[in-house]
């Protein structure tokens, strides 16, 4: 009977302990195994809008990189506490800057996210139809390009990444590429992406062909420096981006941001409830719901007309100071950003047309189509220096808080002229941040720094 | 012949024992515990010399008869001191018995089962009820600290019902929990933050994060053990490496229902005040930064200067109180215990409290010999009313306190909020709102059956059931969230729910001066979690999210994971002379690798009781010598549920954040993490040496402990290179140790020689421990939070910064070390400068009896660790923003100034440097209580058996040269690296109770 007993026991104890391997398998409800994640068009349609995804965040389009580009120059200031602030409005940055960090860091995460995408377009060819393959293509081929572009703006040669990361690749150190590679990529991948885009048609907030060419007549007038290389590519591309019909110039300036989507934008980054622009947040004053880290600049204030409709748009006061507030839905935070605008293609046609010193009364038309549209006279500029000035001044009011100024300034090399607290062209460049090269020593650092 | 024979010696049988009977005589008396003074049924009443003896009943008396020859009386007790009372002429002697100092036959819980204390080989502490019921803290763990050696125990923050960090013996973790695991009844619990409102204030710093732990009653607690060592622990195998603390409830025991009324009330304040410059200091300062005059700085109110001292806006004094009421007793077959308790308290600072309902039930029921069965069953029902606190500079309020300048006035002259610099801390306390209800159920039933006299089945199906939900509302106050959205509302829910099987056999046999006990199990667990979250924003004024009129957010989330077990242990001994123990356990876990899915967790330990050896018995003035040695290993296997998995997910964490994918409204996924098949547990191989003394039987009792730890395969978030698109990936990469001794001494000043005589014991306890960070991935050092470092060759979070030279006479700059000599300030100049971690700390515990009074006070310290003062950066950043600290009325101004505050506008300030780290030693009286029991003569009347009232203080002294609130702060309490730093962190209070025991 005890051993009856003792023999239930130890078979009882057997079954449960066959059972266990089963008992470990437990598997996550809220991510799926990479394997496992894009399998089908529908996955890697999600897969891509990932990709756009990552421009929402804080430290890129949803704030910082846009506010940077005004902090390092004249267009804002800053107002309060923040250190990584401080030291982009000082031009004083250290390779321990956070910012610097963070947005080389999601950069890379987006680029990832392309090259996921891109891998595995190849691999699903055959559950594709021709639009999907095509459209996902040159998404993701655009914004690799995008990223790469801020990329290089900011840091100089960094390290090509095309293929997604594996486990295997974790322990790779790869050294900086330098500039002419990496612009040499982007130009790659933007062909690719106008070839793959053609024809497609446009969906708001999603990347289409004139998208890429607009974008193509950016990063030709960056290319193009202080020299006349690549400007009349910038023109062509922009011409045909103006002269597409597609676009308009809004008759108010303010319409752009106070309607989502208008036939103005290009390339409009859509933001939602969820996104969190915190732009908005970070201009207003406390007393409006915000904690304006930033101000705008009293360069930019006394530069102003005071006929300047768009000064009175994005200048706001309250309580005597001043604060933008082109961005303004600080309850939601679901401001869009207006990446490219069809202004930005005017002004690039001009001034590509003054550095070549050419088709001086289309470079005043195209001026004078911007100026107009704020409530501003015709230019009087009548040279082509002056022109050139009157188009870089024009940039800074047009684009004030969209991010372009600091970098138009550094590309004609026109900051240390304009900018009190810039007298190296060493701080043209950020550091390559310190966490980087701390666990890359491949990893070179740009001079200055 | 014969049967005269027989008839002859039945008659002297019976004068022999008529003799006999007519010298004995009858003593009664009833005996009486000196810590509650109810009786104490169950003692032990024996005619010393002899083997006649009784034991009393359930009143506590006895009689006895007493041969005429016999002199003395042994009165003994499981737990209580053994007397010997001459017996003289008495016929009645009542007897206070007195509880054990150092037991020589305590027992000790350990992991599935107990053991006489003497025969175990293990470093474990026992704290027990006596020493912390009553305390006037929410979570046990609180009331442990300093209490024993080896386990550093640090308040992250005063919050009521705020976690609280236990590192036991050191640190040995980088990345994953360095929390030891708790067991109640054998259960263990889920312990953790559940809070939505935790993670939406900053994510992981967390230091006003809240513990699961506090939902245990603390006075429903019968002891505490803490196992130390991987010979005790390693029977909980890949969950044990930062110890386990086992916990035992009160049990019922036969006898007449005994019915126990606590409860005490009392106030608490803050300890101390931070020292801020007043509006006229600041407006100065301001002046001297910006320019202009004074007056340009100040505001006025009904023509006075406003001087606003926002910390007596905010602080306040706030009640608490505590009431249980238990009830105990059975018979022989079926024994309970029962209680029901209600705890209430404010918190100092307004809108925040905490209270608690919580009841227990136990039973035992012995249904034959071979069958018994029971339940353990503990319901509790927690509201948690929090403000926001630490590194929250948009909603919280400590932020505000101690950063608005006082110039600024509380209110606008209509009576609305005013716009202060940083949210208005007045408006923030009186219109934010959050509050959490936490109802836990945590319990388990059990069976026993022997299946031979040696040989007993066990199994028990245990459950811990956590549902939290949560309410918070921030309000329409200038600057904060709510202000520009109309108000803003969430409301979370966080299910949690543990089942876990445990079976064991256990076998137990003597041969001849052989014992051996063997016991084997297995065991199968399964935690799962489920969320969810909504937020809206344009919230009506009744300021819950029903009246949103957007609903912003609406998430959900579940994470699952199981573990299942086997375990084996024997313990053997010789003449209780020679101690042998070994045991292993066998871990399965659904978290780990593919590849590492289970691992194997051995460990032994040896004693030797030289007191047992014969030629020691000569040596009367050494009652025990016992030396004890152990070798195990344990594991931690915190990281996560599927931290082993590569993954895709509609979320993805950057910064401990979780940024959504999607993009328009529609889905997007993304990776989220690389795959690691051979992640496995972190293992820690600990030898532990250990003696105990007692001299003097047993007056001075002394036990050490020398311990090293040395950890492997660390589970460390490496730092990938961003450029491959990741953060970080979950390695078994690192290893650290720890060594250190502990000393534990305890002493017995005076004894009391009768009743009413004085009695004093003395414990105290000191550990050190020496961390050392030895291997990280390629030797890379990183860096987390502010200036926290995890180097090789150094301690786990030093402090890594710029080296503070002082202000410079002649320029008024704060200037900083150039180490590397390269003439400017750079990340190179770097370098470790401090430690988070002490050289010693401990506690030094006093008790004092006197007839029926009772005095203890109890002292805890922490010597040799640092702190960074993160709290005080911008309070001397000398820009004139935030409030200044009133020290910096002394700044720079002038050539040839000496001083330690720089001129206005200093460079190097912003960055982090010892400018801003400081001494965190103390010394703290944590603890003083003085009582009293009235007298029972007095109490006997009203049918009340014993009463004792007292007064308690807690936190009343600190001696400290840290500047801040409170030197024992941890605002990131929940991470292993960012030891001891203050961030705008609720301070710890100072309590004083008045309280009541009773027992009828």
């Amino acid at each position: 009977m005890k051993y009856l007993r003792i023999l239930t026991l130890f078979v009882v104890t057997a079954l449960l302990l066959a059972s266990c391997e089963k008992y470990l398998e437990v598997d996550p409800v809220d991510q799926v195994n990479s394997e496992d994640a894009i399998v089908d068009a529908a996955s890697l349609k999600s897969a891509v809008f990932g990709i756009y995804s990552t421009l929402q965040l804080t430290e890129l389009y949803g704030t910082e990189f846009v506010e940077f580009g005004d902090l390092q120059a004249d267009v804002s200031t800053h107002s309060r506490t923040y250190n990584t602030w401080r030291q982009m409005d000082n031009n004083s940055l250290m390779a321990t800057n956070l910012a610097v960090e963070r947005i080389w860091r999601n950069y890379y995460i987006g680029i990832n996210r392309a090259n996921n995408v891109l891998l595995n377009i190849t691999e699903l060819k055959d559950q594709l139809n021709d639009e999907q393959k095509l459209r996902f293509s040159g998404e993701a081929h655009f914004l690799r390009a995008f990223f790469y572009f801020d990329l290089v703006k900011c840091y100089g040669g960094v390290p090509l990444e095309l293929e997604p990361t594996g486990i295997e690749d974790i322990n790779n150190r790869p050294t900086r590429n330098s500039v002419d590679d990496i612009y040499g990529q982007i130009f790659k991948d933007l062909k690719s992406a106008e070839s793959e885009l053609a024809g497609l048609g446009a969906e708001t907030g999603r990347v289409s062909e004139y998208t890429v060419k607009a974008f193509l007549a950016r990063v030709n007038l960056y290319r193009s420096g202080i020299g006349t290389a690549n400007l009349q590519d910038a023109i062509d591309e922009a011409t045909e981006v103006i002269e597409s019909d597609l676009f308009k110039l809004k008759d108010n300036y303010k319409d752009v941001w106070e309607t989502k989507h208008t036939n103005e934008s290009i390339f409009e980054l859509d933001m939602t409830k969820d996104d969190d622009n915190a732009m908005a947040f970070f201009h207003f004053p406390p007393a409006l719901g915000g904690r304006r880290e930033s101000r705008p600049a009293d360069e930019l204030i006394e530069a102003l007309d005071a006929a300047d409709e768009r000064g009175a748009f994005y200048i706001g006061d309250y309580d005597g100071s001043p604060y933008s507030k082109k961005y303004f839905r600080v309850d939601i935070g679901d401001d869009n950003v207006p990446v490219i605008r069809l202004s930005e293609m005017y002004l690039i046609r001009a001034e590509a047309n003054a550095r070549l010193a050419q088709n001086m009364d289309l470079v005043i038309d195209d001026l004078n189509e911007i100026r107009n549209r704020a409530n501003l006279e015709d230019t009087p500029a009548d040279a082509y220096d002056a022109l050139i000035l009157a188009i870089e001044q024009e940039r800074m009011f047009e684009f004030a808080f969209e991010g372009h100024r600091w970098f138009d300034l550094v590309r004609t090399n026109r900051a240390i002229a304009v900018l009190d607290n810039v007298t190296s062209m060493d701080q043209y460049l950020w550091p390559i941040p310190q966490r980087e090269r701390d666990i890359n020593s491949n990893l070179s650092q740009n001079p200055g720094y | 012949m014969k049967r005269k024979l027989v008839f002859l010696i039945m008659m002297a049988v019976c004068i022999v024992t008529g003799f006999a009977q007519s010298t004995q005589k009858l003593v009664r008396g009833f005996v009486t515990s000196a810590d509650d003074g109810s009786p104490i049924p169950g003692v032990s009443v024996l005619v010393k010399g002899s083997t006649l003896g009784t034991i009393t009943g359930g009143d506590g008396v006895y009689e006895i008869l007493v041969p005429a020859d016999a002199t003395t009386l042994v009165f003994s007790f499981i737990g209580m001191e053994t007397q010997e009372i001459t017996v003289g002429g008495q016929t009645v002697i009542n007897l206070v018995l007195k509880s054990e100092i150092i037991g020589v036959d305590e027992v000790v819980v350990i992991a599935y089962g107990t053991q006489s204390r003497k025969l175990n080989t293990g470093a474990i502490a026992s704290v027990k009820s006596d020493d912390i019921k009553m305390a006037p803290v929410a979570g046990f763990e609180s009331a442990l600290q300093g209490r024993t050696s080896g386990v550093a125990i640090t308040h992250n923050s005063g919050t009521p019902g705020a976690a609280i960090s236990v590192r036991m013996r050191g640190a040995t973790s980088i990345s994953a929990s360095n929390e030891p695991l708790y067991v109640i009844d054998g259960v263990p619990v889920t312990t953790g933050d559940f809070s939505r409102m935790t993670v939406d204030n900053g994510g992981a710093t967390s230091g006003q994060g809240i513990s699961a732990l506090s939902d245990i009653n603390i006075n429903d607690i019968e002891s505490i053990q803490v196992l130390k060592d991987a010979a005790s622990a390693s029977m909980y195998g890949a969950r044990a490496a930062n110890g386990v603390i086992l916990i035992t409830t009160k049990r019922g025991k036969s006898g007449e229902t005994k019915f126990n009324l606590d409860m005490y009330y009392g106030f608490q304040e803050l300890g101390k005040k931070n020292d801020y410059m007043n509006a006229m200091d600041m407006a100065e300062l301001r002046m001297e930064a910006y320019g202009g005059t004074v007056e340009d700085y100040l505001y006025y109110r009904d023509g006075k200067v406003v001087d606003t001292d926002w910390q007596d806006e905010i602080y306040k004094t706030a009640p608490i109180s505590n009431y249980q009421l238990s009830a105990s007793g059975g018979d022989e077959k079926t024994k309970y215990y029962a209680s029901i308790s209600y705890m209430d308290q404010e918190g100092i600072i307004e809108n925040t409290a905490y209270s608690k309902l919580s009841g227990r039930v136990n039973l035992d029921r012995r249904e034959s010999d071979k069958l018994n069965f029971g339940l353990n069953i503990g319901v509790s029902e927690a509201v948690n009313d929090r403000i926001s606190s630490d590194n929250n500079i948009v909603n919280g309020v400590l932020n505000s306190i101690m950063a608005v300048p006082n110039n600024e006035p509380i209110f606008n002259e209509d009576g609305s909020y005013f716009d202060t610099q940083y949210p208005n801390p007045v408006g923030l306390i009186k219109e934010h709102n959050s509050k959490d209800k936490t109802l836990r159920i945590l319990g388990n039933v059990f069976a026993q059956y022997k299946i031979l006299p040696e040989l007993t089945f066990k199994t028990s199906f245990g459950l811990d059931y956590l549902d939290k939900f949560e309410r918070a509302y921030k309000a329409k106050v200038p600057g904060a969230d709510g202000y520009a959205t109309g108000g803003e509302a969430f409301e979370a829910d966080a299910r949690v729910v543990k089942l876990l099987n445990e079976n064991t056999l256990t076998y137990m046999k003597e041969i001849d001066q052989h014992s051996f006990s063997l016991l084997g199990g297995i065991s199968f667990e399964e935690n799962v979690e489920e969320r969810n979250y909504l937020q809206g924003i344009g919230i009506g004024d009744n300021k819950v999210l029903e009246t949103a009129s957007v609903i912003t957010s609406a998430s959900s989330s579940s994470s699952e994971n199981r573990l299942n077990s086997l375990f084996s242990r024997l313990s053997y001994d010789y003449l209780k002379k020679y101690l042998f123990t070994a045991s292993f356990r066998y871990d399965g876990s659904s978290r780990f690798g593919e590849d590492n899915k289970y691992a194997l967790f051995p460990a032994t330990s040896l004693g030797w009781r030289m007191t047992e050896e014969s030629f020691m018995s000569n040596v009367s003035w050494i009652n025990e010598l016992k030396f004890r040695f152990g070798v195990g290993t344990t594991g931690n296997q915190e990281i996560g549920d599927f931290a082993s998995r590569g993954t895709f997910s509609a979320n993805t964490v950057i910064d401990n954040v979780l940024e959504n994918n999607h993009y328009k409204d529609l889905p997007g996924i993304a990776p989220r993490a690389l795959a690691n098949p051979e992640l496995k547990w972190e293992t820690t191989i600990q030898y532990n040496y250990g003696v105990d003394i007692e001299f003097l039987s047993g007056r001075i009792a002394l036990s050490a402990e020398y311990f090293i730890k040395k950890t492997k395969d660390l589970l460390l978030q490496r730092p990938i290179i961003y450029t491959s698109g990741y953060s970080s990936r979950w390695e078994n990469i690192g290893k650290m140790e720890n060594k250190g001794f502990e000393f534990s001494l305890t002493t017995q000043n005076l004894k009391a020689s009768t009743a009413n005589g004085i009695s004093w014991t003395t414990t105290l306890n000191v550990s050190t421990v020496e961390n050392e960070v030895t291997k990280l991935y390629n030797g890379e050092p990183f860096d987390e939070g502010f200036a926290s470092r995890v180097e090789e060759g150094e301690v786990l979070g030093a402090f890594y910064m710029y080296k503070s030279l002082g202000v410079n006479p002649e320029t008024g700059d704060l200037e900083l070390e150039d180490l590397n000599g390269n003439n400017e300030v750079d990340p190179g100049d770097r370098q470790i400068v401090g430690t988070p971690w002490p050289d010693f700390y401990g506690g030094f515990n006093n008790v004092v009896a006197y007839k029926n009074f009772d005095l203890t006070f109890f002292f805890q310290f922490s010597v040799g660790n640092d702190i960074l003062n993160g709290t005080s950066q911008y309070g001397k950043w000398m820009d004139g923003y935030d409030k200044h600290l009133k020290g910096a009325v002394d700044r720079w101004k002038q050539p040839g100034d000496i001083t330690d505050y720089p001129r206005v506008f200093s460079p190097n300030t912003n960055e982090w440097s010892t400018y801003q780290m400081e001494d965190g030693s103390y010394l703290r009286l944590k603890t003083v209580s003085f009582g009293y029991n009235i007298p029972k003569t007095l109490l006997n009347r009203v049918g009340i058996s014993s009463m004792r009232v007292y007064a308690s203080g807690q936190n009343l002294l600190t001696f400290t040269d840290y500047s801040g609130y409170d030197p024992e702060v941890n605002y990131n309490g929940d991470r292993g690296i960012t030891r001891g730093v203050d961030y705008y962190t609720y301070p710890s209070v100072r309590t004083i109770t008045f309280g009541l025991n009773m027992s009828f």
